[in-house]
């Protein structure tokens, strides 16, 4: 098995792994192999000493098996990765397979310094092998396909030499052509670095109950009376911003929901502001009936309850800042006059209330050519559903300008 | 690095039945988890366990500590339960400036109370429970720390422990005194809920392990060892406990807080007291009766295993 091949594949998929995780792991193995005074390791054995030292929680275990399973199968040379100078490594490999087979070994751990003279010995003679190998096309070639055939059941760690361009190439051929993982919890942003950048829209106020020493206070009261006769206690600052966050929740948006409520709800979680989401279809629709006059917007996902923009501000401080999530039409990619005009009309109602609002569009900046969500960016200050454009977002709804 | 050899090492067989003195409640680890402590004891890293509520990740530290001190487990032993107001300074030291301020006007004004040790640099300082375990942990008995539901505090948090769990020092600002790292790295467990995420920066100095549910047979284990009752209607309470949690369990796949073993040992537990009390007997007798295990209406006590209101519904008589 070509562990270092698996490492650095385990490290492409966003598990960030340092090199010195991978010699803590041989170190590991080495230990393991002097304790058990054998470097022969069965399968699952490696898999979990991988999985308790390389996995963290973020990541998905079927992901990690799945790279495992596929580079367990690999031999350490294949034919494909073949040289000159490897083959006679390739050959000894093999005797010591075939020669051992009761032990049915699945992993060779090699020293360190075993891997040093294996590299030393196979330069010298490789003109002789060149020339071997010219002489005994097939006896090689039928050694390759053992190694093939046998590479299921019994494979050696080995580490691959990373300097080596050739094989470098043959490695990213061999990823074009890699199936791809689907991450079912993809999202474009990490859950941890939105909360961070949340935290920069605060508004600290104290309240509740005085826990919290006033040393100033206290301070101050010891130099007036020159004793400490008493200690002030002040309650906790918390954040006590209040946002609204606009969620388009159907029609092109629907492959979006579970991003836009991941930031919305992580501005509540990570930050302690109460963001208040709301839904809409499109552009929020304008009702008139008796108690309830204005633009109609859903306190539920499932659309049974809702409220009016008015009556919502009417208990809102003025400039409560606002972040519409909405792909502006960019999703479904042509030019609907209607639903600019009327998302014009509602972000002027906004306009009346707050001066605050971001408009945050899962859709890339390319996606808003030649579609509605050209000219309604014109209206507002949109930016990209990601990270960056989530911390610009935040900088603008501060009251700080953005470019 | 250099792996070093333990002289300690982690079984998992010290509480393979409960324990009257101290009291503790059996504990039988997954082998893997044994691998992933045992890993953890030789790399010297800390241990982070997830899984869901209930599947017992608050007591592996117990039980490790248990299994390597036996009676005296409790002074090698550090528990650090997490609020969501807890600074990472809070488990290295405290220091109560405010009595030193008011020792020295005492003092001052000659009203000095005679117990007081104005000067001596420890007498303002308290340990935390971090280098309380620093301190607990000696040459080849290392001390077992606790750190419970880290998930809880502030998302910086666990950064702030990185220094620590780095070089396992730390200095007293007040006092300039620095702490020496101890002689054995303390055995560091960590268990998390995973309601807020965790720095990578942190994860990669940990060994991180998910308990899984365990299986049937790991089951009747756990509740044998808990509750060795050896009478005939016992061990069919038992048996038919194991059957209609499994059941339920099945059942309740997608629900908000799934039924884990913690909840199933308080059922069994209800059960067992029960079936000794008359006025409950044939509840529970009839429930026994019963051949069909999918009629979930007749499980008695339920409400020690549902703890979410729409399977509550669901399931209610």
């Amino acid at each position: 098995m070509p562990l270092y091949d698996f490492f650095e594949e385990v490290r492409s998929y966003k598990i960030l792994l340092g090199i010195d995780d991978y010699l803590t792991f041989l170190d590991t193995l080495a230990h393991y192999a002097t304790k058990r005074n054998e470097s022969f390791f069965e399968k699952e054995f490696i898999f979990r000493l991988c999985k308790l030292l390389w996995l963290k929680p973020q990541h998905q275990e079927n992901i990690f098996r799945e790279i495992f399973e596929k580079h367990w199968k690999i031999p350490i040379f294949n034919d494909e990765e073949i040289e000159p100078n490897e083959t006679s490594q390739n050959i000894d490999t093999e005797n010591k397979n075939t020669e051992n087979p009761n032990q049915n070994p699945n992993i060779k751990e090699p020293k360190p310094n075993e891997k040093l003279n294996d590299k030393t010995q196979t330069d010298k003679p490789q003109k002789q092998e060149n020339t071997n190998q010219q002489n005994q096309p097939n006896e090689t070639n039928q050694l390759n396909e053992n190694t093939k055939n046998q590479s299921e059941n019994s494979t050696s760690i080995f580490i691959t030499p990373t300097e080596n361009n050739q094989k470098q190439e043959i490695r990213e051929i061999k990823a074009q052509n890699n199936k791809f993982y689907f991450h079912e919890n993809y999202i474009p942003f990490q859950r941890r670095n939105i909360g961070q950048k949340w935290r920069f829209l605060k508004k600290n106020d104290t309240k509740g109950e005085s826990q919290e020493i006033d040393t100033q206070k206290t301070i101050k009261h010891i130099i007036k009376t020159g004793v400490l006769q008493k200690v002030f206690f002040k309650p906790y600052k918390n954040n006590t911003l209040e946002m609204i966050t606009l969620i388009e929740h159907k029609g092109g948006m629907i492959a979006f929901k579970n991003i836009a409520l991941e930031l919305a709800n992580s501005a509540k979680i990570s930050a302690g502001i109460d963001n208040k989401i709301f839904f809409f279809q499109e552009i929020p629709h304008i009702i008139n009936i008796s108690q309830k006059k204005g633009y109609c917007i859903y306190t539920k996902d499932d659309e049974t309850e809702f409220d009016t923009l008015e009556n919502i501000f009417l208990k809102l401080k003025k400039n409560t800042p606002v972040m519409i999530i909405s792909d502006a039409g960019a999703v479904s990619n042509y030019h609907d006059d209607a639903r600019i005009q009327k998302t014009k009309r509602f972000l002027n109602t906004l306009k009346k209330y707050t001066q605050k609002i971001v408009w945050l569009n899962p859709m890339p900046e390319d996606r808003r050519i030649n579609n509605s969500a050209e000219i309604i960016q014109e209206y507002t200050t949109m930016y990209e559903a990601n990270e960056e454009g989530l911390k610009k977002a935040i900088k603008l709804l501060r009251g700080k300008i953005t470019y | 690095m250099e792996i070093k050899k333990n002289k300690i090492h982690y079984t998992g067989t010290a509480l393979e039945k409960k324990i009257d003195n101290p009291k503790l409640n059996a504990y039988i680890p997954d082998p893997y988890l044994i691998e992933a402590v045992n890993l953890a004891l030789l790399l010297k890293k800390p241990l982070l366990l997830m899984g869901e509520p209930g599947c017992g990740k608050t007591r592996l530290a117990e039980a490790v500590a248990y299994e390597f001190y036996k009676q005296d487990y409790k002074d090698h032993y550090v528990e650090w339960q997490i609020k969501s107001t807890t600074k990472a300074q809070d488990g290295l030291y405290r220091y109560d400036a405010l009595r030193k301020l008011y020792d020295i006007q005492g003092q001052k004004d000659r009203k000095v109370i005679n117990n007081t040790k104005l000067g001596a640099k420890n007498s303002y300082f308290q340990r935390g429970e971090l280098s309380e375990a620093f301190f607990k942990s000696k040459k080849d008995n290392p001390s077992v720390l606790l750190i419970d539901e880290i998930d809880k505090a502030d998302i910086d948090f666990p950064n702030d422990l990185l220094n620590e769990l780095d070089k396992y020092d730390f200095k007293v600002v007040e006092t300039g005194e620095k702490i020496p790292p101890p002689e054995e790295k303390p055995l560091i467990i960590i268990t998390s809920n995973k309601e807020k995420e965790l720095p990578t920066a942190f994860l990669r100095r940990c060994i991180y392990y998910y308990i899984d549910f365990p299986k049937k047979e790991i089951l009747q284990e756990i509740i044998n060892a808990n509750y060795k009752n050896n009478e005939e209607y016992e061990k069919k309470i038992k048996d038919k406990a194991i059957e209609a949690f499994l059941y339920l369990r099945a059942k309740t796949e997608y629900a908000e807080k799934k039924l884990n073993t913690s909840e199933l040992l308080e059922w069994v537990q209800v059960l067992l007291e029960y079936h000794k009390n008359e006025h409950f007997k044939t509840k529970v007798e009839q429930w026994l009766n019963e051949e069909n295990t999918e009629n979930t209406k007749k499980i008695p006590f339920k409400q020690v295993l549902i703890k979410d209101e729409k399977t509550w519904n669901e399931f209610k008589d």
